[in-house]
């Protein structure tokens, strides 16, 4: 993945040109929406099958919890988890955000910021 | 109890003093800076810890500590399915808009979501339309938390004799008093030390307070939960054991009975709510406080729970007082039935307590219906990304390392601090039977249990701080919300727009005072649907806001006409589904058409309005240049 974080120690008040934040963006949209789209298949499909039961069938056991569970829902959730870090460590772009409106404010009581836009 | 109860006492007096000094601190911090953003925004400039605690404890309020054990403890291992939306939650409510919405509140200058939509568009009306909905909603969710708080800390005292001396007074001293005398002392007295304890962190602190609380909060949360999971864990033999002693369980039965003695006494006897009786081979649990009068042999019809599960009723005795009548009264102890209501979905169906939907009183689709269950994957993360507390704090982190750290830490979190507390629940179901009759007290209960049999009573005080701290941390966050939109939206923009910062300041501190304590004085008679309104605010909110704003951030094509239309389309279709919901179950509850949580409607017509009224409206191509250009 296209990932180039700025250099150590800059600060993020340099203005960031805004297609490419926001191209970055909508790309880690579609990969958290994946995540989402998988696991909801994986969770609902799963306990679906597995997890709502009849009348009297016994459940199987698996690390001390129903199985339905430990397949179902602990493994998709060890996986989002997983996905999760990886993507923000690996996949999120550390785009900077433009500049801080209030460190560029004098430090000394002013005026109100008043109407700036709209 | 007593010990449990003085522990609490003391933690809850800690923990008081610390929050309080955090403000103090937070005041002085904030010295020097520009006012608006630093007290609505902690000037942006919060890191890793400080933001994932934040948005993790401000996401898990009262519901998560009192209201979602009940629910674990009384249908068991499907509120694994139930909650398991929040394994994407972390990743999506930070991910999905997080830089993006913070670029856009920097590029704005804006502090509060109604301002960032406004000046996405430079529409007074977007703002406008999205101050006063998110008033509406807002309101309603601060109302339901301050009660929470009263609630849970009048839970935590009841065994302390200087506050019940507390209560005591305070009900002789207000019963004269219109309003005030509707309520119980015990509960005025927590409401208001809760009541003004905020207030004054929030008023003093700001957000910057709000925030270092919320990291106390988070880290109080956490280790609550880890203790008692490791107490609960080694009471029950193991999860395997517990899980295994559900998977025999039944549900218990709801009734009525009269309780009967075999001669009269000649003074009342008065039975607690709670108490145990056994007869003939049942256990019996009463659930609500039972009078026998002198010189009768009977009480009036009074609820109880039957018991239905062969192990647990071996198991169970009855309660001290009841034991005393037999032995050394010499009295017979009966009881009754005259009524009972077997589950609808679940009764005498072993299994029912480890395997989907998961038991019911009341619905013969059990809990979690699949399309319930459905509902829920898609309502927790999306409905967490649509509210505006958590955009608020996404418009405050310091960098986007920040946020990536922030994904990960709040997954972990997260991941802990849910899965635990169905396991802790599910045991606490096998420790403690018949709590069907006040599931809300599973928490403190539990504590309460779990430490005494552990020789350890004062740790209840740090377990029981938990629910508190969860309730406090939501309630700063919406307060802040309420007043910052007053101030910044409405007066700063439409009334006053260069009004001298000394006068914006005064005027923050009069709205949040005056929000605290309205919001205080309403809960001093809660409306009857409470618990119901919490659903109602959050899923209005969600529906009203999150189509809006994924829209306003990412679409270029989006027009001010459009944002407003989403904004209305979604509240519409909530209240409208409110409504019919009350006009067909006749209570505060939305219709789920076709099954379907309410939610999902609601963002289908927001998404359907934005768009349609988006494209027959004219974009500003100067919105393009500003935000989408890169120019």
């Amino acid at each position: 993945m296209d990932r180039s974080p700025p250099p150590e120690g800059s600060d993020t008040s340099a203005e960031p040109p805004h297609d490419t934040l926001l191209a970055n963006c909508r790309r880690e949209m579609g990969w958290s929406l994946l995540l989402w789209v998988v696991c909801f298949i994986w969770v609902i499909g799963y306990c679906g099958l597995f997890g709502y039961q009849v009348e009297g069938q016994e459940t199987s056991i698996v690390l001390g919890m129903p199985s339905w569970v430990v397949w179902g829902i602990c493994l998709p959730w060890l996986v989002a988890v997983l996905f999760s870090t990886g993507f923000a460590l690996w996949g999120i772009v550390d785009d900077p955000l433009g500049e801080n409106p209030e460190q560029e404010k004098p430090t000394q009581p002013m005026e109100g910021p008043g109407s700036h836009h709209g | 109890m007593a010990e449990s109860s003085n522990a609490a006492l003391i933690t809850f007096l800690i923990y008081t003093f610390a929050v309080l000094a955090l403000a103090v601190l937070s005041s002085r911090v904030a010295k020097g800076k520009e006012f608006v953003g630093e007290y609505f925004l902690g000037s942006r400039g919060f890191g890793v810890w400080a933001f994932a605690l934040t948005f993790a404890a401000t996401n898990a309020s009262g519901g998560t500590f009192m209201g979602f054990p009940a629910l674990i403890y009384t249908h068991g291992w499907t509120l694994a399915l139930w909650i398991a939306g929040y394994m994407v939650l972390p990743l999506l409510s930070m991910g999905l808009i997080g830089k993006r919405l913070n670029q856009v509140a920097r590029k704005t200058n804006a502090v509060t979501i109604p301002e960032i939509l406004g000046a996405r568009f430079e529409s007074t009306q977007v703002t406008l339309v999205a101050t006063l909905l998110l008033i509406l909603f807002m309101f309603f969710y601060l109302v339901a938390q301050f009660k929470a708080g009263g609630t849970i800390l009048s839970t935590l005292l009841s065994g302390e004799p200087a506050f019940q001396a507390a209560a005591a007074t305070v009900t002789y001293a207000v019963q004269d008093i219109p309003w005030l005398n509707q309520a119980s002392g015990d509960y005025l007295v927590c409401l208001s030390v809760f009541g003004v304890s905020v207030i004054v962190y929030v008023v003093y602190g700001g957000f910057r307070a709000v925030v270092w609380t919320d990291v106390m909060q988070g880290i109080v949360m956490f280790v609550g939960v880890i203790l008692m999971l490791y107490l609960a864990l080694s009471q029950v033999g193991g999860l395997g054991n517990a899980t295994r002693q559900m998977a025999l369980m039944t549900p218990p039965e709801p009734g009525t009975a009269t309780i009967r003695i075999s001669e009269p006494l000649e003074t009342d006897l008065i039975l607690p709510k709670g108490s145990w009786i056994k007869d003939a081979g049942q256990a019996y649990r009463l659930a609500e406080l039972t009078l026998i009068p002198s010189g009768s042999e009977e009480s009036a019809a009074t609820k109880i729970l039957r018991i239905t599960t062969p192990f647990e009723i071996e198991k169970i005795e009855s309660s001290p007082l009841i034991q005393d009548l037999i032995q050394k009264n010499g009295l017979e102890v009966s009881v009754d039935v005259e009524k009972l209501r077997p589950y609808a979905y679940g009764a005498n169906q072993p299994g029912v307590y480890v395997s989907n939907p998961g038991p019911s009183a009341g619905s013969s689709l059990g809990f979690l219906a699949f399309g319930t269950a459905i509902s829920f994957f898609i309502f927790w993360p999306f409905g967490a990304t649509g509210q505006p507390g958590n955009m608020v704090r996404l418009m405050a982190f310091k960098d986007s390392k920040t946020l990536r750290y922030s994904i990960i830490t709040v997954s972990v979190y997260y991941a802990i601090i849910y899965f635990s507390l169905v396991i802790i629940f599910c045991c606490g179901r096998v420790l403690m039977p018949g709590m069907e009759i006040d599931p809300d007290r599973a928490m403190p209960d539990l504590a309460a249990r779990l430490t005494a049999a552990a020789g350890t009573p004062w740790l209840a005080g740090l377990l029981i701080a938990a629910p508190f701290a969860a309730v406090m941390s939501s309630v700063d966050s919406f307060l802040l919300l309420v007043s910052s939109s007053v101030v910044r939206d409405v007066y700063q923009r439409h009334i006053s727009p260069d009004a001298p910062e000394s006068r914006i300041k005064r005027l923050t501190y009069l709205v949040t005072v005056t929000v605290g304590v309205l919001a205080v004085l309403v809960v001093i008679k809660p409306p009857t649907y409470l618990q119901d309104l919490i659903v109602f605010a959050t899923g209005g909110l969600a529906a009203c806001f999150l189509v809006p704003m994924l829209l306003s951030l990412y679409w270029q094509r989006m027009t001010a006409a459009g944002a407003i239309a989403g904004m209305i389309g979604g509240t519409g279709m909530h209240l409208g589904l409110t409504w019919w919901g009350y006009y067909v179950y006749n209570k505060f509850e939305p219709y789920e058409l076709l099954g379907l949580n309410p939610f999902i409607w609601d963002i289908l017509l927001s998404t359907i309005a934005a768009i349609t009224v988006a494209y027959l409206s004219k974009a500003d191509p100067r919105h393009f240049q500003k935000y989408f250009s890169g120019n």
